[in-house]
C-alpha cells in the first residue's frame, strides 16, 4: 500500500536534518556551539579558569563568588563560560550587583581549554565589563 | 510483484520497501513499555538538573521573550509528567500521551540554553516520533490486552516509526563515535575524567587500603583508559552497522547491553542507558518476539495459544503462504 504524499518527504526532511545539522559540531568553534544538538557526548574536555573582582574607587579589590548567581555551582559554569552566553551572564551580574549597591568596577578573567588545549580569554581587558561593549566578551 | 513495484524505479521500491514495511507491533510496543518506565525514571533527574531554573539565578532563554515562570509551575510541569509517562508504558492514550510530555519536557528544555543535556534532546525526539506513530498502542498495551478478548484478529502495522527510531538510534551512535576519533579522547585523557571515583566504594573492605590506593591512581591515569576508549569508539562503530544485520544482531546486542551497562555503572547515566538499550528490541525483525511468544507460552502457562498471533510462527496465513510460494521458488 502506497504511503499519503507528505509521508516521504517527511521521512527525508527529517532524515536530512538529523545527518546534517550535527555536521556543524565538527566544523563550528566549541567555544560558540557548546557542542549541543551535535551529539558530541562525553567526547572532549572543557576547562576553564574564571576570576570576578569588584575594584573600589580607593583601588580595595574583593573577589566575587558567582556561584550564588548560578546556584549549581561549576557544571552550570561550565555552561555559562562561552562567547554566546557569558555577555547575558554577565548583564544578568551586574543587574544583581547594582541591586547590592556594590559600587566600584567589574573586572573579569574567562579563560578556557577545549582538551587541554591552549586556553583562550573569552574577556577582553576592559577594566569595567558592566560598561564595555558585549559586557567586555571577546569577539568571534 | 504490485503494480507499484513495476512501474517505480528500484530506489524508489527499495526506500518503500525499507519504510513502510509492515509486521507485528509486539517489538514496538515493547520499546513503547520501557521507553515510559526511563521517563518515569527520568523525571526526577531532569528535574535536578534544571533546579536553577526553580532556585532563581542566572537565566538563559533561547528567546529573550521567555521569561522564568514562578516555582510552582516548573515543579507542576515535571510532575504532570508523571501521570502521560505511565500510561505511555500502559499505551493507554499513547499518542496523546507522548504528545504531551513532548510539550511538558519541550517547554522545560527550550527554556533556557543552560538546560541543555544530550539524553533530554534524545528523549525529545523520541517522543516527537511517538507522538506521529498510530500503533504505538496496537501490542503490548493495555487496550491490546483488552481487544484480544473482543477480536480474532492479530495485530499488524506499518513499521515506519519504528524504522525511523532505528535510524535515530543508529545516528546517535555514529556521531558520537566520530566526535570521539580525537588523539586527546582516544588516548584516555576523557575517560579518566568522566568515570565516576565513587565506584571504588565497591571494594571498600573486598581489598587492602594499598590495592584500593594503587587501583585510585590507576583510573586517575589516561594511560589505563586507552583500550576503553578504542573499545568505545570501534563499539559506537560497529552497533549502528551490525544491529541491522541479522546474522550478528544477536552478537551486537550483547555487545550493546554490556557497553551500556558499563556506561550506566561507571558514568552513574542510568536513564540514558537504558533507553538506548530499550531500543534494541526496534532492532529485532518483527516476527522474532511473537515466534518466541508462540513457543514459549505453552512452556510457561501450560497451554497453547487461545489464538495464533499474527506473524509468528503459528499464522497459518503464512505458513499457507510459505506452501503456496515453494513451488514458484523451484521453478
Amino acid at each position: 500500500m502506497r504511503p499519503p504524499w507528505f509521508v516521504n518527504p517527511l521521512i527525508a526532511g527529517y532524515l536530512v536534518i538529523q545527518v546534517l545539522y550535527p555536521i556543524r559540531g565538527f566544523i563550528a568553534d566549541r567555544f560558540d556551539t557548546w557542542g549541543r544538538f551535535t551529539w558530541n557526548m562525553y567526547a572532549s574536555t572543557y576547562k576553564c579558569r574564571a576570576r570576578y573582582q569588584v575594584v573600589d574607587d580607593a583601588g580595595t579589590i574583593r573577589p566575587v563568588d558567582i556561584r550564588p548567581y548560578l546556584t549549581r555551582g561549576t557544571s552550570l559554569a561550565a555552561n555559562t563560560y562561552h562567547r554566546d552566553a557569558l555577555p547575558v551572564f554577565h548583564k544578568f551580574l551586574c543587574a544583581e550587583l547594582a541591586l547590592a549597591n556594590t559600587g566600584g568596577r567589574l573586572t573579569a578573567r574567562c579563560a578556557c581549554s577545549v582538551n587541554d588545549g591552549q586556553a583562550r580569554s573569552l574577556i577582553v581587558d576592559t577594566g569595567d565589563i558592566c560598561r564595555a561593549p558585549n559586557y567586555g566578551v571577546a569577539a568571534q | 510483484m504490485t503494480e507499484a513495484a513495476a512501474t517505480d524505479p528500484q530506489g524508489v521500491t527499495r526506500w518503500n520497501r525499507f519504510w513502510h514495511a509492515s509486521g507485528h507491533p509486539l517489538s514496538f510496543g515493547i520499546f513503547r513499555f520501557l521507553f515510559g518506565l526511563s521517563l518515569l525514571a527520568e523525571v526526577e533527574t531532569s528535574r535536578a538538573k534544571s533546579l536553577f531554573a526553580i532556585e532563581g539565578g542566572f537565566h538563559f532563554p533561547y528567546l529573550s521573550l521567555i521569561k522564568p515562570a514562578p516555582d510552582f509551575f516548573y515543579h507542576a510541569m515535571h510532575n504532570l509528567q508523571y501521570p502521560f509517562a505511565g500510561l505511555l508504558a500502559l499505551g493507554i492514550f499513547p499518542r496523546l500521551s507522548a504528545g504531551t510530555l513532548l510539550g511538558l519536557q519541550g517547554y522545560l528544555f527550550f527554556a533556557d540554553r543552560l538546560n541543555f543535556r544530550n539524553h533530554p534532546y534524545f528523549f525529545l525526539l523520541l517522543l516527537l516520533l511517538l507522538t506521529l506513530s498510530r500503533h504505538a498502542g496496537t501490542s503490548f498495551s493495555i487496550p491490546a490486552l483488552w481487544r484480544r478478548h473482543r477480536s480474532q484478529d492479530g495485530p499488524i502495522a506499518p513499521l515506519t516509526i519504528q524504522r525511523m527510531i532505528q535510524v535515530q538510534v543508529s545516528i546517535v551512535y555514529v556521531f558520537a563515535a566520530l566526535h570521539k576519533m580525537t588523539a586527546w579522547y582516544l588516548g584516555g585523557n576523557v575517560l579518566a575524567e568522566v568515570i565516576d571515583p565513587s565506584l571504588l566504594k565497591i571494594l571498600h573492605g573486598a581489598v587492602s587500603s594499598g590495592t584500593l590506593e594503587a587501583v585510585r591512581l590507576a583510573i586517575e591515569n589516561p594511560r589505563f583508559w586507552i583500550a576503553p576508549a578504542w573499545i568505545t569508539v570501534l563499539l559506537e562503530l560497529a552497533l549502528p552497522v551490525a544491529l541491522w544485520i541479522p546474522r550478528i544482531r544477536p552478537a551486537a546486542m550483547l555487545f550493546g547491553i554490556g557497553f551500556h551497562l558499563t556506561i550506566a555503572f561507571t558514568m552513574t547515566i542510568y536513564v540514558f542507558s537504558a533507553a538506548m538499550i530499550s531500543s534494541y528490541v526496534l532492532f529485532l525483525e518483527p516476527e522474532t518476539l511473537p515466534r518466541l511468544v508462540d513457543r514459549w507460552r505453552p512452556r510457561l502457562f501450560g497451554t497453547p495459544p487461545s489464538r495464533p498471533l499474527q506473524g509468528g510462527a503459528n499464522d497459518p496465513a503464512k505458513r499457507s503462504r510459505k506452501t503456496r510460494q515453494k513451488p514458484s521458488r523451484s521453478s
